[in-house]
């Protein structure tokens, strides 16, 4: 009979929680910081690049601010039923990287506004609006740099030098303005329609550089009322084709949802251990042939022939000893002879293979110590003969 | 707390009336309805941490024998516990089943049995006892871990002692024998009986033949004196625990047959009269059985030896003159069970043999390895024949080791683990013989 168990290791629930409480704590306060910080930081602005909202260096709000500033009416369209809305008699700025608007849109959106200004529009924006102009994507400026105008855009001429950089077009022979590569342009007009190739001139951080203030002042306040339209994933146009949300039965999403429940349900059944491990001490396992083993990887490794024969020689000698009768203390000459005697074989070639040949190679390591063996061999026979 | 297989199943199962329906309301029902199964399941199962537990063991058990560990569950809560019971034992406690079913009505107390072969020598433990128990659905479960530790003594198997009676009737014929070649001081006086042919015409005693003999006799009664190995010597034996002891021979660690054979050797020499006493030492006594006699020797050998595993250092030889001396100052057979290698690595043992020889008569008995000996026959390609160079080398070293210990005066035996203990009993028996205790 042992001592009965009553202590519990197990923590109660509520000892559980007491345990962890200071790192329920630490982590609540850590995310309440963190949350914090964001709010602060962000000033609740909008952090896409050329948002009128945005006060980061990516973001435009400068130049919005310094537009309505001059009387200008500049409203921001969420969406594109807004900026349809609005556009009449506007200017409409696009600036669309994630091609959200198809080119039914892009029609409807120039033929609602008084001009159309596109930034960094790419071919397929331009093949609805101006298919003259081509992007080429391998004159595309990485770098910045200080461009002169060389046009007579009204805006290129209040701007003069800008300071530029991004996607540049082919006019295919056509004027346009900065020439960034030869003859591909980043400003051109044709009609209604101004495409902007770079960002810089609207961006809070590059607005200062060369004339890119005066530039951005002058094309987007022309008409007196501007519409800033960044279009977002909602301005899709979602009549034309089934969406795959709209493809899969309706009872999919519950059901792998459910499925992915009972498979967590599952690990906590199969993954909750029963108790905690019982912990033993292992035994060293350290077998009494290891160092017989690594002196023969040393033996083999520096072809010590001569120390590996010695070795083979001088068992086989004291075993000769032994099955000849002879006393501990007998020489190797003695041995040699006895054997001669008993084999009735020439003690001189004895004396050869139990002495003095040295082996040249490996081969003839392993030749002689056959020859030992069958030596062994035979005086084994002779002496159980006699 | 934890979950069942019932519970997943359950979970799973919802996707059919979703799919049914196609409803994704369906789904929060059908999860609700799960979390509350599982809630009520949970609220409704017994407590595990009111579980009393008790435990029925015995103390010791020779290692490969099995011997059957009780635990007595006394549920102290209102509810009745149905579930598994995990008993914490060690792995090498060898317990046949981890997990037990229980179904433990409040207040009463059931018995779960679970056996044990432990397969390590030692002190074999067990921690905890961990229950789970499930609720009346057996969704859910709870589940505690209660301090339960227990022990269990492992005691070396002893596996020699089937040489035990060849080797005690060798004993009794040397009792009463006549004809002792070597008359020397171990062996004493022991009767006077009648001559019968075969007996040692040396050993007649003629003074007793005079006395007998009637003189109306037709001839006379020839009288022999008959001696019988003397008694009440001393022997000591040796275990060397250091690093040399750990290694193993034919999966068998050193220690292991160093026990076997002190064990057999015991036990050969308490029934032939003699003292026993047992230290095991490799920089410290590791434990020592001294003054026991009788059936109480072998017991607290056993017990001594079971929990002492080789520690990694280098044996000190130099103190064992003096751990002899602390144990008889009179002349005694003193065994030294270590391990014969590298001449380098004897020097400790080879510095003390001149000390202990001169008093006492001095066996060292070793371990060989048989596949050291297997090794130098295998000599087919050039690595088997580099191989049996080595291996031939370390016989070499062993010879050397042996020569040098005869030559100071020390018997040696060695054997492989199986032989190693009838070996040593034999010489015991061959020196006893030969008056030499």
């Amino acid at each position: 009979m042992s001592a009965p168990g009553t202590t519990v290791s197990t923590p109660t629930v509520r000892a559980g929680l007491r345990r962890v409480r200071f790192w329920i704590i630490a982590v609540t306060f850590l995310l309440v910081v963190a949350v914090a910080t964001l709010l602060l930081t962000t000033g609740g602005g909008d952090g896409s690049p050329l948002s009128p909202e945005n006060p980061a260096p990516e973001g435009s709000r400068a130049v919005v601010e310094v537009l309505r500033d001059e009387g200008v009416d500049v409203s921001g369209a969420a969406s594109f039923e807004q900026a349809i809305r609005e556009a009449s008699g506007a200017d409409v700025l696009v600036y669309d990287p994630n091609n959200f608007l198809d080119d039914a849109r892009f029609d409807e959106l120039a033929d609602a506004s008084a001009r159309l200004i596109l930034v960094q529009p790419d071919d397929t924006d331009l093949a609805a609006l101006a298919p003259e102009l081509d992007e080429d994507e391998d004159a595309f400026a990485p770098e910045p740099e200080a461009v002169e105008p060389g046009c007579a855009l009204g805006a290129a001429e209040d701007g003069g030098t800008l300071w530029l950089d991004g996607t540049v077009y082919d006019t295919g022979g056509a004027s346009g303005c900065y020439e960034l590569a030869d003859d591909r342009f980043s400003v051109v007009e044709t009609g209604d329609t101004v495409v902007l190739g770079s960002l810089l001139p609207l961006q809070n951080d590059s607005i200062v550089r060369e004339g890119n203030a005066a530039f951005a002042l002058s094309l987007l306040g022309r008409s007196g009322r501007l519409v800033w339209y960044l279009p977002s994933p909602l301005d899709v146009d979602i009549a034309e084709a089934p969406t795959l949300g709209e493809l899969t039965p309706q009872w999919l999403p519950p059901a792998s949802g459910l499925l992915v429940l009972a498979g967590i349900a599952a690990m906590v059944w199969r993954g909750r251990r029963f108790g905690p491990l019982v912990v033993e001490n292992l035994p060293v396992v350290v077998k009494s042939s290891e160092t017989m083993e690594g002196r023969a990887r040393l033996y083999e490794n520096s072809s010590a022939r001569t120390r590996a024969l010695d070795a083979l020689r001088l068992g086989t000698l004291e075993r000769l000893a032994g099955r000849l009768g002879l006393p501990r203390s007998a020489g190797v000459d003695e041995i040699v002879a006895a054997t001669a005697r008993v084999l009735g074989t020439d003690a001189a070639g004895l004396r050869q293979l139990l002495v003095d040949r040295a082996p040249e190679h490996d081969a003839d390591l392993v030749a002689l110590s056959d020859e030992l063996l069958r030596l062994e061999r035979a005086v084994e026979q002779a002496t159980r003969a006699h | 707390m934890t979950v069942s297989g019932w519970f997943v199943l359950l979970v799973a199962l919802g996707v059919v009336p979703i799919v049914a329906t196609g409803e994704p309301l369906v789904f929060f029902a059908w999860l609700a309805l799960c979390v509350v199964l599982g809630a009520v399941d949970l609220a409704l199962a017994g407590s595990p941490r009111r579980v009393g537990i008790e435990r029925q063991l015995p103390t010791r058990v020779r290692l490969g024998e099995t011997v059957e560990s009780t635990l007595l569950l006394t549920n102290r809560g209102t509810r009745t516990i149905r579930g598994i019971v995990r008993d914490g034992w060690q792995p090498s406690a060898g317990a046949a089943t981890a997990r037990a079913r229980v179904d433990l009505p409040a207040g009463e107390r059931r018995a779960v049995t679970i056996p044990l072969t432990p397969f390590r020598r030692g002190e074999r433990r067990a921690m905890h006892v961990t229950v789970r128990s499930f609720g009346p659905l057996r969704l859910a479960a709870r589940q505690a871990t209660i301090d339960a530790p227990a022990a269990i003594r492992v005691l070396p198997p002893f596996h020699a002692r089937r040489h035990l009676p060849s080797r005690l009737a060798r004993l009794r014929e040397l009792d009463g024998r006549t004809a002792v070649m070597v008359r020397g001081q171990g062996t004493e006086f022991d009767s006077l009986r009648e001559y019968v042919r075969g007996d040692d015409v040396r050993s007649i005693d003629w003074r007793a033949t005079a006395r007998r003999t009637a003189p109306d006799a037709a001839g006379p009664t020839l009288v022999v004196r008959t001696w019988r190995p003397e008694r009440d010597r001393r022997v000591v034996i040796i275990q060397d625990t250091g690093r040399t002891a750990a290694a193993r021979i034919a999966d068998e660690p050193r220690i292991d047959t160093g026990f076997e054979a002190a064990l057999l050797l015991s036990a050969l020499a308490s029934r032939a009269g003699d003292r026993v006493d047992f230290a095991m030492w490799d920089r410290r006594v590791r434990g020592r059985v001294q003054g026991a006699v009788g059936a109480e020797l072998l017991s607290r050998l056993v017990d001594t030896m079971a929990p002492v595993e080789p520690e990694l250092l280098e044996t000190d030889w130099s103190a064992v003159p003096a751990l002899v001396r602390e144990i008889t100052s009179r002349h005694a057979l003193v065994v030294l069970l270590t391990a014969i290698d590298a001449p380098g690595a004897s020097r400790g043992l080879l510095s003390i043999m001149g000390q202990l020889t001169r008093t006492h008569t001095v066996v060292v008995a070793s371990v060989t390895d048989p596949a050291v000996l297997e090794a130098t026959k295998q000599r087919r390609d050039r690595a088997e024949v580099y191989r049996a160079a080595a291996a031939e080398r370390a016989l070499l070293d062993t010879a050397r080791v042996s020569a040098a210990l005869r030559q100071l005066g020390a018997e040696v035996v060695t054997g492989a683990p199986a032989d190693l203990p009838p070996a040593l009993a034999d010489r015991y028996i061959a020196l006893k013989a030969a008056g030499r205790l």
